[in-house]
């Protein structure tokens, strides 16, 4: 009988103990939960991933939890939203869980991360502002 | 070295890693740990993504590195195998050590698939997209190196040897079998259905597909009884490909039926109540069964059928219907206090799950609403909450035009509150004090159940008084009535000086009581004539009375004997509740529900009928009966034998007409 909990460790040592459903939402998790006959009282290692990340990541599987009809991208990006706003609202946050949702393989973060993203950039008017915004240095200069 | 050199060179550096991997899993038959596997997933994605940034390298290129890498190691290895297996001549041998490469290699495939799922998601969904449409993922691609190096070189030899053995070693045949028709599942050319191809290679009368067919049925059988259902949806993948009847055919979904049923009808046997039965259902519907016959609507229907079959059988549920046992498991779970909502609202979504299988709802809605109404009267719900959900869950379900009813009861519940306030109000202003606690419920109703003639006692008689004065002169043109059955309260027995009774009784038992308050005995014939009703009306009610010892009686209960107020009335509890409906009051409503229900569904059936042969103008019979029936799904199923005598009635009355073929004709 596979245990209901798992152990996740992050790049920077921690421990993190988290239910089996929860974690199952990470594509790359479910697919070596599929291999494993064995009991899973071993420790899987995240290197990719630092422990707020993952906290974030964390919560982000439990409000996907109760939505157990597919949400619609405009909600989750809204779920997504508040989310970041209340770990500080940076772009930097934005991007990690991008980076990690496409390391961990959980479609849902990613679709809406990326939309969230893109509608970011459609709502700038000029190259300069995008410029401005993301602090990306100016190539033909 | 320049940009390229450098490049392909990290990218050899990290295959060598993961060809220490390749190497556990395919020369060792070691599985990966999960260390190991999420370190191997950590190149894979490295190997893909680690040039990203680099502007000279386009990026899909290192991916192709690593499907070229990967194929290039298979090939080799199978060039090995394909070697070794044509020096064998003889039969038997051929297939033994066909099986016993084919083995290993399958199944470490199938572990690299899965470790390299980033890359199947991401490079190869791309290339695919781009139109390289001989790129695939992982395991395919493994399947097609296997059919081209090893099976394509010795097909006909093992063709043969499978032609001959099958006599002698069928179950080592049968896994070749299966292995081919793998092979063939996975295919490049899609065109010929993996059947076909099967009858292709060894023809209808090698017995070879009959030795298949027969296996096969005896696997399922097999898996089916020792219940690993587990090996289910694997087994049933390649399986259906290869012989379509499976799903088509009646042989199978008979097998699974007369497998599910007695297991079904012995959970409902075993079942202690609502939460066990509930469970039955769904554990069904969505255990492990389900998930391995979750790919195959058709078997998976069979699940659907039992549930129905057992939920609507008379014979299973011989203690209690369906529909009652699931009033009554809401009704108990309304009433009492549960910590946590959210598992509650999971168990009313399973609740209606079960709901959905039931043909009579119209009646299980009937019901529900007598059980709300009844919480409502009394106050017993212990969250408002749950009782809007569950009755949104069932809306959403069934639609709104069974559930209104249901919802008007909700706002019959605000109204009444504020028909309350405004008594309240009138009160005040008046300066009319009633000197008890009087908890007003008014609801509308449309048919009024044939009231118990009750002479109540002065004090209640005040309120009915002045409350009717209140009504009439606010709700002019509206019939008032109090009904007495429903209604309760709570009195204090003061028997023992020291310590008063607080008991909740009914309304005769109340009116009863309070006669007691002037003299200490009657005879049962002057009760009676106090009470304005009928002897047989209230000799139930003193039986309950003497027996919870609050009265006594010397004789048992005549017209003439006396009873009188038992002098040492003693309990443990301060509290009682002595207002339980007897059960003769009971069968009362059940029946009355069942005219009304006939009554409103021969409307119904007639409502849509004539509705369906408007539009159609013409309608065979039988496409008549279908046609009811499913525009009728969230209501009831109509007997076949109602539906004729409605037609009938609807040729009676000129609506509709016979014509030839067994159809009828909409009369304008």
């Amino acid at each position: 009988m596979p245990s209901v909990f798992l152990q996740l460790e992050t790049n920077d040592g921690k421990l993190h103990i988290v239910e089996r459903a929860l974690v199952k939402q990470m594509g790359i998790i479910r697919e070596m939960l599929k291999l494993e006959c064995g009991d899973t009282t071993e420790v899987i290692p995240l290197p990719r991933v630092d422990s707020e990340t993952l906290k974030l990541l964390l919560k982000w599987c439990e409000s996907m939890k109760s939505w157990t009809d597919d949400a619609e991208v405009s909600v989750r990006i809204n779920i997504l939203k508040r989310l970041i706003q209340r770990s500080g609202g940076d772009d930097e946050v934005l991007f990690q869980l991008i980076t990690a949702a496409n390391y961990l393989q959980m479609d849902s973060l990613l679709d809406a991360g990326t939309q969230l993203l893109a509608n970011i950039i459609q709502s700038y008017d000029s190259a300069e502002e995008l410029r401005l915004r993301f602090s990306i240095a100016n190539e033909e200069e | 070295m320049n940009r390229e050199e450098w490049h392909n060179n990290s990218l050899d550096g990290i295959w060598k890693m993961e060809c220490e991997f390749l190497d556990q899993i395919f020369n060792q038959g070691i599985s990966l740990e999960t260390k190991q596997q999420m370190q191997f997933h950590d190149y894979i994605y490295r190997h893909c993504s680690s040039f990203v940034n680099n502007g000279s390298v386009r990026a899909q290129d290192p991916g192709k590195h690593l499907y070229e890498s990967l194929t290039i190691f298979l090939t080799a290895r199978l060039r090995e195998m394909a070697a070794e297996l044509e020096t064998i001549t003889e039969y038997e041998e051929l297939l033994i050590v066909y099986h016993r490469k084919w083995q290993p290699y399958q199944k470490a495939c199938a572990e690299l698939d899965l470790m390299c799922r980033y890359f199947n998601v991401n490079w190869v969904k791309r290339e695919r997209q781009v139109g390289h449409s001989n790129i695939y993922e992982v395991y395919p691609m493994a399947m097609h190196l296997w059919m081209e190096h090893v099976f394509r070189p010795i097909d006909r030899s093992l063709v043969d040897a499978i032609i001959r053995q099958r006599k002698y070693a069928s179950s080592l045949v049968y896994e070749v079998l299966q292995s081919i028709v793998q092979l063939y599942a996975n295919d490049v050319r899609q065109e010929t259905t993996v059947r076909d191809k099967l009858i292709n290679i060894f023809g209808m009368e090698s017995g070879v597909l009959q030795l298949y067919a027969k296996q096969t049925t005896e696997l399922f059988e097999r898996i089916l009884l020792t219940k690993r259902y587990s090996a289910l949806k694997p087994f049933l993948k390649y399986a259906c490909l290869a012989m379509p009847e499976i799903e088509e055919g009646e042989k199978f979904k008979a097998f699974l039926k007369s497998h599910i049923a007695p297991q079904l009808k012995d959970a409902i046997a075993k079942s202690l109540g609502g939460k066990d039965y509930v469970q039955a259902i769904c554990g069904l519907r969505h255990g492990p069964l389900e998930r391995g016959l979750r790919e195959h609507k058709k078997l998976l229907f069979v699940i659907d059928q039992v549930c129905e079959t057992a939920i609507n059988s008379c014979e299973i549920n011989s203690k209690m219907t369906a529909t009652e046992l699931l009033v009554r498991y809401c009704h108990q779970l309304m009433t009492t206090k549960h910590p946590s909502e959210e598992a509650l609202k999971d168990e009313l979504k399973r609740i209606v799950e079960v709901v959905e299988f039931i043909f009579d709802k119209d009646l299980f809605l009937m019901r529900y609403r007598a059980a709300l109404q009844n919480r409502q009267i009394n106050e017993t719900s212990t969250s408002d909450d749950l009782e809007v959900t569950m009755i949104s869950l069932l809306a959403k379900r069934f639609g709104h035009e069974a559930t209104t009813n249901l919802s008007k009861q909700l706002e019959e519940m605000q109204k009444s509150n504020v028909i309350k306030d405004q008594f309240d109000s009138y009160l005040v202003d008046r300066d009319i004090k009633l000197g008890y606690d009087f908890r007003l419920k008014c609801f509308n109703a449309r048919d009024i159940a044939s009231n118990i003639g009750l002479i109540l006692p002065f004090e209640l008689q005040r309120t009915v008084d002045i409350f009717r004065a209140f009504f009439l002169n606010a709700y002019k043109r509206r019939k008032l009535e109090f009904n007495i059955q429903k209604s309760s309260g709570e009195i204090i027995i003061n028997i023992d000086r020291s310590s008063p009774y607080f008991v909740k009784v009914g309304m005769l038992q109340m009116a009863l009581l309070l006669q007691f308050n002037q003299k200490d005995r009657y005879t049962v014939e002057e009760l009676a004539v106090s009470l304005g009703t009928q002897i047989e009306t209230i000799i139930p009610i003193l039986e309950g009375c003497i027996r919870e010892r609050i009265l006594v009686c010397g004789e048992p209960l005549t017209t003439n004997c006396t009873v009188e107020v038992a002098r040492e009335f003693t309990r443990r509890k301060r509290h009682l509740n002595i207002n339980t409906v007897s059960t003769k009051q009971r069968k009362i409503e059940p029946k009355y529900h069942d005219k009304e229900l006939k009554e409103k569904r021969s409307i119904q059936l007639r409502c849509v009928m004539v509705r369906i042969m408007k539009k159609r103008m013409t309608m065979n019979h039988i496409q008549l009966i279908g046609e009811v029936i499913e525009e009728l799904k969230n209501h009831f199923k109509p007997d076949t034998r109602l539906i004729k005598e409605e037609i009938e009635y609807l040729i009676e009355k000129s609506i509709l007409e016979r014509s030839d073929n067994n159809s009828y004709t909409y009369l304008s």
